[in-house]
């Protein structure tokens, strides 16, 4: 086992279980292939090496005294700069944040160190995770493995990069507009934004109180439901949070898919897109037929609405959590970020409320939908991971602004909070991966991850490290 | 010049609250425009009884 950084969750945690392996090596080996690979990704703005390896260490006494916690003991893994991590620096990506060390542990964070998973440090963001790219003026980018000179996508660009290299096994993302799922696209791994108000955001530094979610991204579609477990639940820390019943994510991957059905939306989630993604999301649909899953195209108009919606609701929400810092401290906020949070502060109050009446037609004409298909399919992001630095992408001959285009497909599912998971599909021409999102009625994610890993037994892109 | 427009030479005065300046009230503006042009377009799929309740619906559930 000289390779331990390539193995999966769910393989390695049998051997810590079956003390073949121990958490020692599996933290060590992931932390010399951070050191070996960070200088050119910059996934982490925080590594924390010694308590990493004091971790280890403790969960190794326990296995080997036969305490196993489950599948996430000894597993390392790492957290986008804004979850409270007691006594560690916490960023948000900011510079105003450079010195923030919270007082307490969110709740995901707990929920994954009771679960015996070992936090390797703190990953790379765009700032305030208000953007698409994870370029960051304070921090640096953050490098896609499969190209260094490509963005990761963002807002949780490190979480992206760092699963992806292999630098850790799990990270946690948020999505408010797409920023678990383009980065899940853009670097080759499975990210799942599950229900608004399925897991805690207590102790999450938050963009938008009516649109934030947390969420796991992996390699695999089953590491991502064993993170998932781990994490979901009520809690009345916050007063989002569902109290919903919460199942094994795992227990139903493996059933058949036969009799499902999918719909495919159009003309939204195709009238600007890359020809090879298309190409790609028309042979995932193939791979479908050839499960037995019939895949439908219906047309949604209301989709037309999406930016509108979205846009209005998110950057107002932002605006007022940084009306302080926008006031006090702007020249401290990098420009992309505050120019978005001056836009937002600029909406009036009567077009957010109308944009969030207009999200009530928008979701019912959503969920009307989910009556009839079981699951809605489409591209995760319209285009391959661009340039570091390129503001605009030829498409079709258009030249599209890469900014709105990042988060075009995704930010549908954020106005109706319904759980949507993003697994990768293939690779361009370039090498460059790219990925397709289900979405399910809300609280159906031990459905998605059915059919995510039916569709990953036939695919050729599961827990695939790009050559670095 | 009383027939120029001169709104884009003059920021709202509220506006410094979010440190906007002369030269970002030229790229804001239009943006801020835009956005609203959008929202407008809403009109067509609300109606006087649309609430806004839609986010709670999914808690609920």
């Amino acid at each position: 086992m000289d390779k331990l950084h390539q193995l999966s969750i769910s393989e390695a945690s049998k051997l810590l279980k079956s003390k073949d392996l121990s958490p020692v090596d599996l933290v060590d080996a992931h932390l010399v292939r951070l050191e070996e690979t960070d200088l050119k990704l910059n996934s982490f703005i925080t590594v924390l090496e010694d308590t990493a390896r004091k971790s280890a260490l403790q969960a190794e006494k326990e296995i080997l005294s036969g305490r196993w916690r489950g599948e996430l003991h000894g597993i390392p893994i790492g957290l986008k700069d804004l979850y409270y991590t007691k006594g560690v620096t916490t960023t948000i990506g900011s510079k105003i944040y450079k010195d923030f060390i919270p007082e307490y542990d969110a709740r995901v964070t707990s929920n994954l160190t009771e679960a015996g998973a070992i936090i390797l440090g703190k990953l790379q963001m765009h700032e305030f995770a208000l953007g698409t790219t994870s370029h960051n003026p304070h921090y640096g980018s953050a490098r896609n493995p499969w190209n260094i000179e490509c963005i990761t996508g963002g807002s949780s660009g490190g979480s992206g990069s760092s699963v992806s290299a292999g630098q850790c096994m799990g990270a946690l993302g948020t999505d408010t507009g797409g920023s678990i799922r383009i980065p899940s696209a853009l670097c080759g791994v499975v990210g799942m934004k599950p229900t608004f108000g399925r897991v805690s955001r207590h102790g999450v530094f938050p963009l938008s109180n009516s649109l934030d979610t947390v969420g796991p991204m992996t390699r695999t579609v089953e590491d991502n439901a064993i993170m998932l477990n781990a994490i979901a639940g009520y809690d009345e820390q916050d007063s989002f949070s569902a109290k919903v019943e919460v199942t094994n994510f795992k227990s139903n991957l493996e059933k058949d898919i036969r009799e499902l059905k999918i719909a495919k939306l159009e003309p939204y989630f195709y009238d600007v897109i890359d020809p090879e993604v298309l190409n790609l999301i028309d042979k995932a649909c193939d791979k479908f037929n050839g499960l037995g899953v019939a895949v439908e195209t219906v047309e949604l108009r209301v989709l037309e609405h999406t930016l509108a919606i979205s846009g209005s609701i998110l950057l107002t929400e932002a605006a007022e959590l940084h009306s302080k810092n926008l006031n006090e401290k702007a020249a401290l906020i990098g420009s992309d970020v505050k120019l978005r949070l001056q836009q937002g502060a600029l909406i009036s109050g009567v077009d957010y409320v109308k944009s969030q009446r207009a999200r009530t037609v928008y979701n019912q004409q959503m969920n009307e939908l989910l009556q009839t298909y079981d699951v809605l399919l489409a591209p995760t992001v319209p285009i391959p991971a661009p340039p570091i630095g390129q503001d605009s992408v030829e498409v079709n001959g258009r030249l599209e602004p890469i900014g709105p285009l990042m988060a075009r497909l995704t930010r549908p599912q954020n106005i109706t909070g319904l759980p949507t998971i993003s697994v990768p599909i293939g690779l361009t021409s370039d090498l460059l991966p790219v990925g397709m999102q289900l979405t399910s009625s809300a609280f159906c994610e031990e459905l998605l991850y059915n059919v995510a890993h039916q569709f990953e037994k036939v695919s050729t892109m599961k827990n695939i490290i790009p050559p670095m | 010049m009383p027939y120029d427009d001169d709104s884009a030479t003059k920021i709202p005065t509220q506006l410094s609250d979010f440190s906007i300046d002369l030269d970002q009230w030229k790229i804001l503006k239009p943006l801020s425009e835009a956005s609203s042009e959008a929202v407008k377009k809403l009109d067509i799929i609300l109606t006087s009884e649309t609430l806004s309740a839609a986010i709670f619906d999914i808690g609920e559930l």
